[in-house]
């Protein structure tokens, strides 16, 4: 049975809340009760309600006021209040967060806290206390027959309270399993995480029988256990899980202690589970594998001398004996550093010339402390020889750290104060100890040196790039361009003397002049196409050849004799016409065209 | 509108008052570091100087003279008889970063001075302990080559032979006679490898500023491991205040070359030489 009692103002006149759940597991399909209780001196309560209800139908409510007096010291203070009770059935099995109720008080709105209840299987609910038999006798004698009318006690043996904070919603694993939770998921470099590893049991086994326990891999992580035996375990509740009632037991408490920045990973710890049972397939149970976000601590603000890592609330206090020695004699300076965190292992003394620190010797009583903190403290005990006489100021301890509870950065300061070293005994001179490897050391500098203009870089600038291979690119293309057109002009002188072209130019001379009225003209263009095409096709100058040699030279270069004898024709036809007395008709010399034409596409034909 | 205009108003104000007081405040902290540290240096309390150049170099201070003085304190605690492990590897650290940094001749001698003290001294220790006393290994032919001379020197080199190669090509294009031609043609021959030679070390020059990381061994031993974090047999360590270059990181490791050996040494056994 859950009860959380709310003073929600400071002061006479705060209003006091109570939450109460008449049972923390029921069965699915039963009923609970949620009452919320109100008392105000400000005004009275009204308009309740129960707030969420997951899992849960509400069936009903009933509400009570109550009015009280009381007088102290001669003063009246009277209280209105309210007590609604809501009646939820249970609708399905899981763990559910009911509420929080609410109530309104003088026009504001005041709510209790949340409460957590779980649902199992139907008949598996613990047994709740009757009412009418607050011993749990089961009212064995009654003489009326139940006349009361009070339900038969249910034969099954009562549960035991279970722990809503170990409530998960399924198991991770049959009867017996490992879970593992952490109280941080992001923290600064050395800030406490603190794990816990849990075994889970199903309460209706027997114990289960584990072995080969592998722990939990923390590499990166300082590991200290917050329990004084790791190999014992403890018994932490008994919690609900996926409807079943589990035992459960704490196997690992760990503060860890991240060694660096990153997400930094806590391994799954692992056992087998030895049981005889058929059911058990995979005996191998592991706990969750766990990353954690760990950064560094803010630069700004950080002291000088900080390391990162000293992360806690450390407090240094020393104590320096005897106050007063001979040169070269020794005091014992015990320091004492405490808190709460990852402890430093060691403490920096003050370097000074003339004092030597010897090494300490070391104790520490470290351990858990309020609220599952790891601290403690270190004493060192140091023994330090003063070489130098008179008043020996020993300086200040100082260890800066992070307090990750603040989120700031503090300083622990312990003063070691002042020696009074008188004149010992003259020390014999020593070579050794007069070396000085560093006596010629350059002397120091008080001032910041002043920015260095940042030089500018040629390579930096494409230009220089460009410009380095300019030159013998420009060379490459004038060069290659003058080439170019050289070759482009020798192609075009040789295109323009071949007879090809000669004898294309001179039919589109013959063409244009057919078109014309001089018929002499155009038999002239004719003749000079046929003379043009015999060179152009076949290689024979027929121009110089008159009569029968024409045809002669034309077969000797392979024309058929019949094409032969119509360019011989032609040119005779052409010839006459064009130094004939008499007129020519133009439509001759087209006909004559047009069978030159013929005549030089058969020579092309022929070649 | 108006009342939306005057938060405008006031956002950029805030704006304009964080971006010039948040750097001033900044500067104003690694001032007060710097003189903080100076006067600690000075009334002989190395520890507290060390502090503050240290905080100093977290927060991204890059000042030869604080480098300088950060070597100082550390060579003052070795020399008061308080020294740490690694101190002289530190010291050794800040005066090679006083080196690449100074802007000024005379810190930068007095920096190499200091620089060839500390070294000396270790090689004295490791002398007593038998161990070899090399500490340098030299560079590599390549990059001494490169380190001859300033990247803007190797680039004016790199244009000047880029001209002469052009001004030979178009000579022996239109040389008129042999001897012009012979005498254009020799030019030509000896600019375009003159020219591929430059601009080669120009590129390497570039190269290096741009991508070379180096650091300082800051470990009284740093032992020498494999790709899989195992030690390297039979290697020795590699010795405190021994410049290395770095050639690659993973997480708490750091891939360094020394002369000819390669090897992966932890991280917090190399601190890296910063650069502007």
């Amino acid at each position: 049975m859950l009860v959380f009692f709310l003073p929600l103002r400071a002061g006479a006149s705060a209003p006091e809340l109570s939450v109460r759940l008449s049972a923390d597991v029921v069965g699915q399909g039963e009923d609970v009760q949620l009452t919320l209780q109100a008392m105000s001196d400000e005004g009275s309560p009204d308009s309740p309600s129960p707030g969420n209800t997951p899992g849960f139908s509400v069936t009903g409510s009933s509400s009570g006021q109550q009015i009280s007096s009381s007088w102290v010291n001669g003063r009246v203070t009277q209280k209105q209040g309210l007590t609604t009770t809501w009646v939820l059935r249970a609708k399905e099995q899981g763990t559910f967060t009911i509420g929080p109720p609410s109530i309104a008080i003088g026009g504001a709105r005041f709510s209790g806290n949340p409460v957590r209840i779980s649902v199992v299987a139907p008949g598996h609910a613990p047994q709740r206390p009757n009412p009418f038999d607050p011993f749990g006798m089961g009212l064995p004698f009654d003489p009326f027959r139940n006349f009361w009318n009070v339900p038969t006690p249910n034969v099954e043996p009562a549960r035991p309270p279970t722990d809503p904070k170990l409530a998960l919603d399924a198991p991770r694993g049959a009867f017996v399993f490992l879970h593992a939770t952490t109280d941080k998921a992001s923290v600064v470099v050395g800030e406490q995480v603190t794990l816990h590893v849990y075994l889970y049991i199903d309460a209706t086994e027997r114990d289960a029988d584990l072995n080969d326990v592998h722990e939990a891999t923390a590499d990166d992580f300082v590991k200290r256990s917050l329990v004084e035996d790791d190999n014992s375990e403890k018994n932490a509740g008994n919690a609900i899980v996926g409807g079943r009632l589990y035992v459960v037991r704490l196997l690992r408490k760990w503060a860890l202690f991240p060694l660096k920045a990153g997400d930094l990973e806590i391994g799954p710890m692992s056992l087998t589970l030895s049981r005889r049972r058929s059911a058990v397939t995979d005996p191998l149970r592991e706990s969750e594998r766990i990353f954690v976000h760990v950064t560094e601590p803010p630069l700004a603000g950080r002291p000088p001398g900080f390391i990162v890592g000293d992360t806690g609330n450390f407090t240094l206090s020393a104590t320096t004996t005897p106050r007063e020695i001979d040169r070269d004699g020794a005091v014992g300076v015990t320091v004492e550093l405490s808190g709460t965190g990852n402890l430093p292992a060691s403490v920096t003394p003050p370097a000074r010339a003339g004092i030597e620190w010897l090494a300490p010797e070391m104790h520490e009583k470290v351990g858990a402390t309020s609220g599952d903190r790891f601290g403690g403290k270190r004493v060192f005990s140091y023994v330090v020889r003063l070489h130098k006489e008179g008043m020996v100021d020993l300086g200040d301890l100082t260890l800066p750290y992070y307090n990750p509870d603040t989120r700031s950065y503090g300083l622990a300061r312990a003063p070691l104060g002042v020696v009074t070293v008188r004149p010992g005994a003259t020390p014999a001179p020593s070579a050794e100890a007069a070396f000085d490897p560093f006596a010629a050391l350059p002397a120091a500098r008080s001032q910041p040196s002043l920015a260095r203009p940042e030089p500018r870089y040629l390579s930096d600038t494409p230009l220089f790039w460009i410009g380095l291979c300019a030159t013998p690119i420009a060379y490459v293309l004038a060069s290659g361009t003058k080439a170019l057109v050289q070759r482009v002009q020798r192609a075009r002188a040789a295109r323009a003397a071949s007879p090809e072209r000669d004898l294309e130019a001179r039919m589109s001379a013959a063409v244009a002049a057919c078109r014309g009225n001089d018929p002499r003209a155009a038999d002239a263009a004719v003749t000079r196409v046929l003379h043009a095409a015999t060179v152009a096709k076949i290689g024979v100058n027929v121009r110089d050849a008159e009569g029968a040699e024409v045809s002669r030279r034309l077969a000797g270069a392979g024309v058929e004799a019949q094409v032969a004898r119509q360019i011989e024709d032609l040119i005779h036809e052409c010839e006459s016409a064009r130094f004939s007395p008499d007129a020519v008709e133009m439509s001759a010399v087209r006909e004559r065209w047009a069978a030159a034409r013929d005549v030089v596409q058969a020579l092309r034909r022929a070649t | 509108m108006r009342r939306c205009r005057g938060f405008g108003v006031l956002f950029a104000s805030i704006v304009a008052w964080g971006a010039c007081a948040l750097p001033a405040r900044a500067a104003e902290e690694t001032d007060a570091l710097f003189a903080s540290g100076s006067t600690a240096l000075a009334e002989g309390r190395p520890g507290d100087a060390i502090a503050d150049f240290e905080a100093l170099a977290d927060r991204g201070g890059i000042n030869a003279a604080a480098s300088y003085d950060r070597g100082l304190a550390y060579a003052d605690r070795v020399r008061i008889g308080a020294e740490q492990p690694g101190d002289l590897g530190r010291a050794a650290h800040g005066f090679a970063e006083a080196i690449a940094l100074a802007g000024d001749p005379l810190l930068s001698k007095d920096a190499a001075k200091a620089l060839t003290l500390v070294r000396s001294e270790v090689a004295r220790r490791r002398t007593r302990t038998g161990e070899p006393v090399e500490l340098d290994q030299g560079v590599a032919l390549g990059r001494a080559l490169v380190e001859l001379a300033p990247e803007n020197v190797w680039a004016v080199l790199a244009m000047a032979t880029s001209v002469l190669l052009g001004l030979g090509l178009f000579a022996r294009g239109n040389a008129s006679d042999r001897r012009q031609r012979v005498g254009a043609t020799v030019v030509s021959a000896v600019a375009a490898p003159l020219l591929v030679a430059t601009a080669v070390l120009t590129l390497a020059s570039r190269s290096e500023r741009l991508h070379l990381v180096e650091g300082i061994v800051v470990a009284s031993a740093a032992h020498p491991a494999d790709d899989k974090g195992v030690a390297l047999p039979g290697a020795s360590p590699i010795p405190e205040a021994v410049r290395v270059e770095i050639t690659g990181t993973r997480p708490g490791w750091v891939k360094v070359e020394r002369g000819s050996q390669s090897a992966w040494l932890p991280s917090q056994s190399v601190r890296v030489l910063a650069r502007y």
